[in-house]
């Protein structure tokens, strides 16, 4: 028999077990990603001019970080730096040469900002690096395990791929203005990012202790067309899902090209009385990410 | 085919005295027919059954379908043949049971290191199991079901010197499958399945020329359908399955050209296709290989035997595959989810032509030492290199009880396909290289007792490594390692009745990855392994038996972090020294008890078989949550009961 094939059926008997586990209905004690239990980064966009997310030389580019916690929002300081990524197929991606913009930054005080230099391929593997800490000042060592927080904090490490821009291709963010949520079939109005949940006399209201249907209508401008001249196809999304309480079904959602950009899913509401914020972050698998929270009441 | 060596050592020596001659190789362990279906532990299987040998590693549950693992060295370093031609598929279901129905073999022999000149290709050891020649007195039948799996064998003559047997053997587990997956968004498009079906005919032309053909195959089919993501990996969802399948015909021609020259000549042919789908790997497989020996063996005078033989491999497959960069699957910890995992697409075919010559003789200067000095000479065309690798194995007797041996040679292995394949990996790949040493003694107890202790020495120089990260050009042979150890086999007859086995070995391996680089341990490095292994037979047709093992936990990577990957949502881990963490020991017990009725022409046994009778919870690796903070062990083979019935008429 083909080593190859011996090598490949390595891979999937390496995962079958596992998987096969996974199914087998027994309680998973592991934690669920959909769960904001700790401060975690849930996401890393990068915008130029008119909300463009592939990079061109000379550009100043701002990258957004989004974090939260089981409360909702965190402030952190971030230490970044911004390189061409060595082309490894494994493992976390490591700077090829000097990094062309690297400091920390309080993000309280605002984004990463990073002017990019005056020339680099359409095919270079444009890559921020960072560690955030809650508390202190980050530091970005050389190796991945000496990006780190001052005393016991765990840092917050990230990487996050930029994608250049060439004469055939460009790439916007997910436009989201055309998005609305109905959760057990209240429609609820987008939060401000930082803003903490409350259940104060204008939160919206669902029912405590019940499991509701989360419709997402995200809305043709979430996707860019394809070119139909080239034969291209519309953009496919990736949703993924946190609640600082209560728990989503399951972490991700998917948006085909043929598919109608609309998402349900289950979200089991707490037993208690909780204010509750929720966090959708949207991929085009492009380089392109847009997110956006809302929040009520579970009462 | 190449003569089974004790044959050959036999028509060297039955001049000399009428008893069975000793084996060549340094250490050769054998296990007869016998031994084969019954040990305890084994499910009746008779690579499983190796397992109870010392030299060799044990398999983790569920994850390595390849070759067992010999003397410190992966599985990929092991050969398994079949008559002389690599056994294309050997397990079902990743390791469940092999693929070639072990009621049809004369014996399963070991070499786990300093193997002979007439095999290689593979730096580390040789399995190699013999067929039996069809029953020829009568015809027989031979029914047998359990909850694993049924089969069928019927044997017998066909007429003058001509005899044949079919067999068929088929899965019994997709009823328990719908027991096993709760979960509502998983569809069962094709529940799990394996069959594989065995012909042999042997046809003795007269008494110096005998033929012999054989024409086996199976396959295993698994298709699951994921409706959502799994957690943590966008990328692991819609279909999830595979299907792998091997069909061979074999041709054997043994003949005795005159009473010095002996030839053998073996053909093996026959296509293996596959397919996988698993998130985002997904591969389409079919290859074509053959396999062609042709062996002389030269008995010039009473001391002094030479065999000579080639030995040519050829290989084409046209395959598909989209999925992670492969990896030599050594050395490298999990790097975290498909999603993340960069992708690489080949649509390309692979040609290989595998020559070799070899020279062996077996001289035996004095009665009581025997040299047997061998040269085998490579030629690997996908890397267009040759490899010239000389052997020395010698034998000393000491008295009629002890005999001293040992053993030293180099073994020359080409690089998997697709670490020399520019799509893939490194064309400038060359093939690794171990050096194999081994030293010991056989010493008799008594009557019934014997003892087996063998001592080895393994360096890898020229290894193949995955360079880090995976960076271009992806594998080099900067890699070097070494392997050390000590077996013991205690083979006792304390009746005739009751046959136990003791095996040990004490072995340490290590891996440096690149020059001057740190020493690490191997993946599968097993500092202690220990199988006990016992058989009773109580009389009245009732059988009994039990294994027992305990055995060094593996190594491991222990996580120290992870890196959130944002662009797709997933984390992956950060590791500090590789296999500085190891698991918990493993140890099982199973039990075999069957009992015999022979009411007239047709013999009756039922079997009971439990493994791991404690349901020990052996941990065979670990699971991570999201984000790596947290982590579950992923347990072995539980209490598992397997009930059958055998009719043989």
């Amino acid at each position: 028999m083909s080593s190859i094939h011996c090598k490949a059926r390595s891979t999937y008997c390496a995962l079958a077990l596992p998987l096969l586990i996974g199914l087998s209905g027994c309680e998973d004690p592991l934690k669920n990603p959909q769960e904001l239990r700790e401060p975690r980064v849930l996401g890393v966009r990068v915008r130029t001019l008119g909300d463009q997310a592939s990079l061109e030389p000379g550009q100043d580019a701002t990258f957004d970080l989004l974090l939260a916690d089981s409360a909702g929002p965190v402030q952190a300081q971030v230490a970044f730096k911004l390189c061409t990524a060595a082309s490894s197929v494994r493992g976390v991606p490591y700077c090829e040469g000097t990094a062309f913009a690297q400091g920390r930054v309080d993000l309280a005080q605002g984004p990463v900002v990073a002017q990019l230099p005056d020339s680099f391929p359409s095919d270079a593997n444009l890559t921020l690096l960072g560690v955030a800490c809650l508390a202190g000042e980050p530091r970005l060592g050389e190796a991945p395990l000496d990006w780190s927080c001052p005393g016991r904090e765990p840092p917050l490490r990230f990487s996050f791929e930029a994608w250049p821009s060439s004469a055939e291709f460009t790439n916007q963010n997910p436009d989201l203005s055309q998005l609305r949520v109905q959760i057990g079939g209240t429609e609820l109005p987008l939060d401000e990012r930082q803003a903490t949940p409350s259940c104060g006399t204008e939160a919206p209201e669902v029912f405590a202790g019940e499991t509701h249907a989360v419709e997402i209508e995200l809305g043709e401008a979430a996707r860019e067309r394809g070119n139909e001249s080239a034969n291209e196809p519309d953009e496919a999304l990736q949703l993924s899902h946190f609640s600082t309480l209560g728990l989503f079904e399951r972490q991700y959602s998917f948006v085909t090209a043929e598919q109608r950009p609309r998402v349900t899913l289950e979200w089991q509401a707490p037993a208690m009385p909780e204010a509750v914020k929720q966090y959708l972050v949207v991929r085009d698998g492009r380089g392109g990410v847009t997110w956006v929270s809302w929040s009520f009441c579970a009462r | 085919m190449p003569p089974p060596a004790e044959d050959e050592a036999e028509l060297a020596f039955e001049g000399v005295a009428q008893v069975e001659a000793p084996p060549r190789e340094t250490t050769r362990r054998t296990l007869e027919k016998e031994q084969l279906t019954t040990l305890p532990g084994t499910r009746g299987d008779a690579l499983r059954a190796i397992e109870a040998m010392p030299g060799v590693g044990r398999t983790q549950f569920g994850t390595n379908p390849g070759p067992p693992l010999l003397r410190g060295s992966p599985s990929s370093e092991s050969l398994v043949l079949l008559d002389g031609s690599p056994l294309p598929l050997l397990y079902h279901f990743g390791g469940l049971t092999s693929a070639f129905n072990s009621h049809l073999l004369e014996s399963v022999t070991l070499y786990p290191g300093n193997y002979s000149a007439r095999y290689g290709r593979a730096a580390g050891g040789v399995i190699e199991a013999k067929v039996r020649d069809p029953k020829s007195d009568a015809f027989h039948l031979l029914l047998e079901l359990s909850a694993l799996d049924s089969f069928v064998l019927a044997e017998g003559p066909l007429g003058g010197q001509t005899s044949l047997a079919l067999a068929a053997r088929r899965s019994n587990v997709e009823p328990f499958i719908d027991a096993v997956i709760t979960d509502d968004s998983v569809a069962v498009i094709a529940a799990p399945v394996y069959w594989d079906y065995q012909a042999i005919l042997a046809h003795r032309f007269d008494d110096e020329n005998k033929l012999r053909v054989l024409v086996y195959g199976g396959a295993d089919a698994l298709e699951l359908h994921f409706g959502e993501a799994l957690a943590g990996d966008p990328a692991l969802s819609g279909e999830f399955g595979s299907s792998v399948s091997a069909h061979r015909i074999q041709l054997e021609l043994q003949s005795r050209l005159s009473n010095v020259v002996e030839q053998n000549l073996m053909l093996s042919a026959g296509p293996s296709p596959g397919r996988a789908k698993l998130g985002n790997l997904n591969y389409d497989f079919a290859s074509r290989d053959a396999t062609a020996r042709a062996e002389w063996s030269l008995l010039l005078a009473p001391w002094l035997r030479v065999d000579t033989g080639i030995d040519v491999q050829a290989f084409h497959a046209g395959f598909r595959y989209e999925g992670p960069p492969p990896t030599t699957g050594e050395g490298v910890p999990p790097q975290g989810t498909f999603a993340s995992d960069s992708q690489t697409r080949v649509d390309s075919e692979i040609n290989s032509i595998r020559s070799a010559v070899y020279l062996e003789a077996s001289f035996r200067p004095t009665e009581a030492l025997l040299l047997d000095p061998g040269v085998r000479l490579d030629h690997f065309s996908e890397t267009k290199t040759q490899t010239l690798d000389p052997r020395l194995s010698s034998r000393l007797a000491l008295g009629p009880t002890t005999t001293l041996k040992a053993g030293a040679g180099y073994y020359s292995q080409p690089p998997q396909l697709w670490e020399a394949m520019p799509e893939f990996g490194n064309p400038a790949a060359k093939p690794s290289r171990s050096l194999q040493t081994s030293l010991g003694v056989e010493q008799a107890l008594g009557e019934r007792a014997r003892v087996d202790l063998d001592g080895f020495y393994k360096h890898w120089e020229d290894r193949i490594v995955d360079t880090p990260g995976g960076a271009p050009p992806r594998f080099t042979n900067a890699g070097t390692g070494d392997a050390y150890g000590a077996e013991m086999l205690l083979d006792l007859r304390v009746t005739d009745r009751c046959q136990t086995y003791v095996a040990y070995t004490l072995s340490r391996s290590t891996r440096e990855d690149s020059p001057g680089g740190a020493t690490r341990l191997f993946d599968d490095d097993q500092t202690h392994n220990l199988s006990l292994t016992t058989s009773v037979d109580l009389g009245a047709g009732w059988q009994a038996g039990a294994r027992f093992r305990i055995v060094t936990g593996n190594p491991y990577s222990a996580v120290q972090g992870s890196v959130y990957d944002a662009s797709n949502d997933t984390y992956r881990p950060l590791y500090g020294e590789l296999n500085d963490a190891r698991d918990p020991a493993f140890h099982q017990l199973d039990m075999r008890v069957e009992k015999l009725w022979e009411p007239g022409p047709v013999d009756l046994t039922v079997y009971l078989e439990i493994m791991n009778v404690y349901n020990r919870q052996n941990p065979e690796g670990r699971r991570y949550s999201f984000d790596y903070q947290e982590s579950a062990p992923v347990v072995g083979l539980p209490f598992f009961p397997n009930i059958g019935l055998r009719g043989e008429l």
